[in-house]
């Protein structure tokens, strides 16, 4: 059941729900608001993944396509490179920077002669 | 010749066709149960469905739960799972090794994706997907066997358990536009003879809850 869900996540119609429920408050995915169920959880899920990958896409970033979108192998393949890349991102910038603060660069006059 | 290709190549297209019309109906049953967290079906003309259960309901699974849980432990036939693996160990049968075998799996698998994410050329594609699909079909028996070694276990017949009271508490029969309860106590339900409703009946419901029988 999941690869069909994955297919309907990924589907332009369900997309442009997801990102209208998510802009407009009073717009609901579901004919329920509350108590969601196992397969409503899930296919959320699913909506925020491929509504990532969709924004990667449109960012031109590297390893992604609608070829590989369409193939769940393919796109479990690049999830898992993105995540361990952004973590070896992550990792170097903290090294770098272990407080976080943002870089500054102070510059000094020179002196005229 | 000729004929008998174009024969096949009618066979084929209808293969197609019957595929993409499967795929169709999936997508719209899959479809139909994300919209509300209730699902309905039909079995001939009578109409069904299966909900999510209310505070009280959830007050009776887990007095069911409670009570099944007391009878399990106290019946010396019935083992937790961590006894059945020593059980079956000493007749060499060894689930732990089956467990780090799909670690195993899992990690190979891992390796291969971060190879399969950063390639397009198609051959290669094509290589590192046959390899992650034999992977997973074989981390998928081998859970399957452990599933079944285990399935007498406390932990497992007690999800058995919550998930038929549940699916007894949840399904409901339309009688003249009005939803009421399919069988009057868990005993009809469970002695139910009406297999073609009870299953079908647990595949929705596995959609709505999680499985947290133990």
């Amino acid at each position: 059941m999941e690869d069909t869900l994955r297919k309907l996540a990924r589907s332009i119609y369900w997309q442009n729900l997801y990102i209208n429920a998510k802009e407009i408050g009073s717009f609901s995915l579901f004919d329920n608001n509350t108590s969601l169920s196992k397969i409503q959880v899930l296919f959320l899920h699913w909506l925020s993944v491929y509504n990532s990958v969709y924004q990667d896409l449109s960012n031109e970033d590297d390893y992604i396509s609608e070829e590989v979108i369409k193939d769940d192998i393919r796109t479990d393949a690049y999830l898992l490179w993105r995540k361990k890349s952004k973590g070896k991102k992550t990792k170097k910038d903290t090294e770098e920077n272990p407080l976080g603060l943002p870089k500054i660069k102070f510059k000094t006059k020179r002196k005229k002669n | 010749m000729e004929e008998k290709k174009k024969d096949l190549q009618k066979e084929k297209l209808a293969e197609e066709f019957v595929k993409t019309l499967g795929n169709l109906e999936k997508m719209d049953e899959v479809e139909k149960m994300i919209k509300d967290n209730t699902i309905s079906f039909s079995i001939g003309d009578k109409k069904y469905k299966v909900r999510k259960l209310t505070f009280e309901e959830n007050g009776l699974l887990e007095k069911h739960r409670r009570t099944k849980y007391v009878e399990f432990i106290n019946d010396d036939s019935m083992l937790f799972q961590k006894q059945w693996i020593e059980k079956y160990k000493s007749k060499g049968i060894d689930i732990d090794a089956m467990e780090d075998k799909i670690r195993e799996n899992i990690a190979k698998e891992n390796q291969i994706m971060i190879e399969l994410a950063q390639t397009a050329e198609e051959t290669t594609v094509m290589g590192y997907k046959e390899q992650i699909i034999e992977l997973r079909k074989e981390s998928a028996l081998l859970n399957i066997e452990r599933t079944d070694l285990l399935a007498f276990s406390i932990e497992d017949q007690l999800m058995v358990e919550v998930n038929s009271y549940y699916t007894y508490l949840a399904l409901e029969e339309s009688i003249e536009n009005v939803w009421a309860n399919v069988y009057d106590c868990y005993e009809e339900f469970s002695k139910s003879q009406n297999n073609e409703l009870t299953t079908k009946a647990f595949q929705y419901t596995n959609a709505l809850i999680y499985h947290d029988g133990f």
